[in-house]
């Protein structure tokens, strides 16, 4: 592992790493900053961007977004009280509250180290455990690696949503997307439909981009009217030192690092997860808890390094088994694939370069949020919040048609971008989750592809899927996980009757 | 006043019939290639069927949602208009006129900033992707 990391440092200091790393946490934050743009939306709108550059380099930029994004949520949280991203929503609990006593530049810089710091911790968890565990799932078999694919679709599916009825259909319809084209193994078309286009299937970053981009744009068009350019916002001022930061948030710093690595590692849960959960343990180990929801840093200090902290922990099993453990890891995983690089635990064998490039990467623009969460920075930042939304949502769509054309110079794929658009935006009114079907995409032919080899093996039995030990496990944690809400659901129901 | 939700059952029933007609394509090919197609479209069949039962239940009822205004539907037609005359028009044009086009349907009254923006945006765009990057967008 050391020698991997000491051969991939000089790539990654390459002028045009610490170029794109740069920029792609300067743009993060600002695309963070803007409510209704989530982190995940930021990465698919730059990620054509990326298509043009070397892997590691456009890594670095989708680092620096990630990490940049999760971050920027914190500006609008706590100047409007309205989260940049999901995960920036246990911010506004503490954040606006100090903003609104005049404490706004306090609560910014207390956010940026938290955040840093959450960011880094995650990424040392990301190089000391990832590469042990693509050690392990190197031995894994195509069964194996069926029901991992299958693990990782029910977990998306059955646990983000609301619905998990929904939750399954989106998951089907995304293998079912997966596909379309020309079959890899037989060579026949499927579902083409007689078009030359569609033979070599539905484009992953055309769909995803559709799926993710253009719903909030048209969401927008629909609130646009409502709500106009944001109001005057507050001004930013005082501060605090890193030192005196650290002697003072430390505690709640390591709790929530460690809140937000294992809520990242678990497929399903998110960064606004993790926050909550580390708001809501500060609350309780807290000598005040009357004091949380009225204005105390160290519940900002606690949600935001939570959040941060879920980051790379996130592409832990995402990197090791190929199995994105949340849409943001999702969409990198697609990044990679469009680089024409397969992730999974192979990719630690045949391109180690690539991979621990990515998790310095990650460390790295963890720690650039200190100097680009300074005072003078966030001031900067603070200004797209007067960016009116009428203005905002054709520059949304425009940067997206632009970015999509780019990847294959066609004017089919704009067709694709649009009608997934509107199927995304159709899906989002019926509260159909899309963060299953782009899972289904990007795992559709790997779990075809081991279902199909297995069965080649085992010459059509289908029991070969459930007499192999590790198979086994990693069914009956798959069965766990589908069983455990519905247990649950039963048992409290129960715990009310008892407790009346 | 919990009622039947009109907009969900349609969108679930046009899901059922895409469903039928992807099982009835996957039939045309042979046993080896339409296996796993199958298999998922009769999971996501099953979802579906599930879902059009919850919906035709009492307990499935809720609150009327608010139908999308006349705005969105406008919106809507006027981004797939400026997708669509990318390949007559080029991307620079089209786009330079769908700035402030969409932003006078949202709104803005400010016409010289939506001009100015649209103007400076597609500037940046050429920098961006043509200069920088490389990646050719259609001229005309």
């Amino acid at each position: 592992m050391l020698e991997n990391l000491w051969l991939a440092l000089p790539l990654v200091l390459s002028p045009a790493n610490i170029a794109a790393m740069v920029g792609g946490t300067v743009a993060g934050i600002i695309v963070g900053a803007l409510p209704g743009i989530t982190a995940a939306m930021a990465i698919a709108i730059l990620l054509p961007m990326t298509f043009a550059m070397e892997p590691l380099v456009a890594l670095g930029m989708i680092a620096g977004l990630y990490n940049g994004a999760m971050y920027g949520g914190a500006i609008p949280a706590i100047l409007l009280r309205i989260p940049g991203t999901p995960a920036a929503v246990a911010t506004t609990f503490d954040g606006y509250v100090m903003a609104k006593r005049g404490e706004a530049g306090l609560a910014i810089q207390i956010s940026s180290y938290s955040s840093a710091v959450g960011g880094i911790a995650s990424a040392l968890a990301l190089i000391l455990l990832a590469p042990p565990l693509s050690e392990v799932a190197l031995s894994f078999g195509p069964p194996e690696m069926f029901w991992v694919g299958v693990f990782g679709l029910a977990s998306i599916a059955l646990l983000l949503g609301r619905d998990r009825v929904k939750g399954v259909i989106s998951a089907a319809l995304g293998l079912l997307l997966a596909s379309v084209g020309v079959d890899k193994l037989t060579g026949h078309d499927r579902f083409t439909f007689g078009r030359v286009d569609l033979v070599s299937g539905l484009d992953i970053a055309v769909v995803l981009i559709g799926l993710f981009a253009l719903p909030p744009g048209f969401q927008m068009a629909e609130d646009a009217a409502r709500r106009g350019a944001a109001a005057a916002i507050p001004k930013i001022k005082g501060g605090m030192g890193l030192v005196e930061a650290t002697l003072n948030f430390w505690p709640a710093w390591l709790r929530s690092s460690l809140i937000g690595i294992v809520v990242g590692i678990l497929p399903g849960a998110g960064g606004n997860f993790a926050a909550i959960l580390a708001y809501n343990e500060e609350k309780r180990n807290a000598a005040d808890p009357d004091s949380f929801g009225k204005g105390n840093p160290v519940g900002v200090a606690a949600a935001e390094c939570a959040n941060n902290a879920d980051n790379a922990a996130s592409m832990i099993p995402a990197l090791t088994l190929g199995v994105p453990g949340s849409l943001v890891a999702a969409l990198i995983l697609g990044g990679l694939m469009i680089h024409g690089l397969q992730p999974g635990p192979q990719l630690f064998r045949d391109r180690p370069d690539v991979v621990y490039g990515f998790m310095i990467q990650m460390l790295l623009t963890s720690i650039l949020i200190f100097p680009l969460g300074g005072m003078v920075a966030s001031r900067i930042f603070a200004k797209v919040l007067y960016i009116p939304q009428v203005l905002l949502m054709p520059l949304i769509v425009a940067t997206t048609v632009a970015g999509v054309y780019t990847i294959n110079n066609s004017t089919f794929d704009l067709l694709v971008l649009f009608a997934f658009g509107f199927v995304g935006y159709v899906f989002e009114k019926l509260d159909v989750p899309l963060a299953p079907i782009s899972l289904g995409l990007i795992l559709g032919p790997m779990v075809e592809t081991n279902l199909r080899i297995s069965l080649l093996l085992s010459q059509g039995d289908p029991s070969i899927f459930f007499t192999r030990p590790v198979s086994l496990a990693i069914l009956a944690v798959t069965v766990a996980m589908v069983l455990w809400p519905l247990l649950r659901k039963k048992k409290q129901p129960q715990l009310a009757k008892t407790s009346a | 006043m919990p009622t039947f939700k009109t907009s969900e059952f349609a969108g679930a029933a046009l899901l059922a019939l895409g469903l039928s007609i992807a099982w009835w394509e996957s039939g045309k090919l042979p046993f080896e290639a339409s296996l796993f197609p199958r298999l998922v479209i009769g999971v996501a069949g099953m979802g579906t069927l599930i879902w059009l039962v919850q919906l035709a239940l009492p307990s499935g009822r809720g609150e009327r949602g608010v139908p999308p205004s006349r705005r969105l539907w406008l919106a809507m037609a006027l981004t797939a208009l400026y997708g669509g005359s990318i390949s007559l028009a080029g991307y620079f044009g089209p786009t330079i006129l769908f700035i402030p086009a969409m932003a006078f349907l949202l709104g803005n009254r400010s016409h010289a900033v939506a001009g100015i923006t649209a103007l400076a945006f597609a500037a940046g765009i050429y920098a961006v992707f043509v200069v920088i990057f490389q990646r050719p967008l259609p001229l005309y």
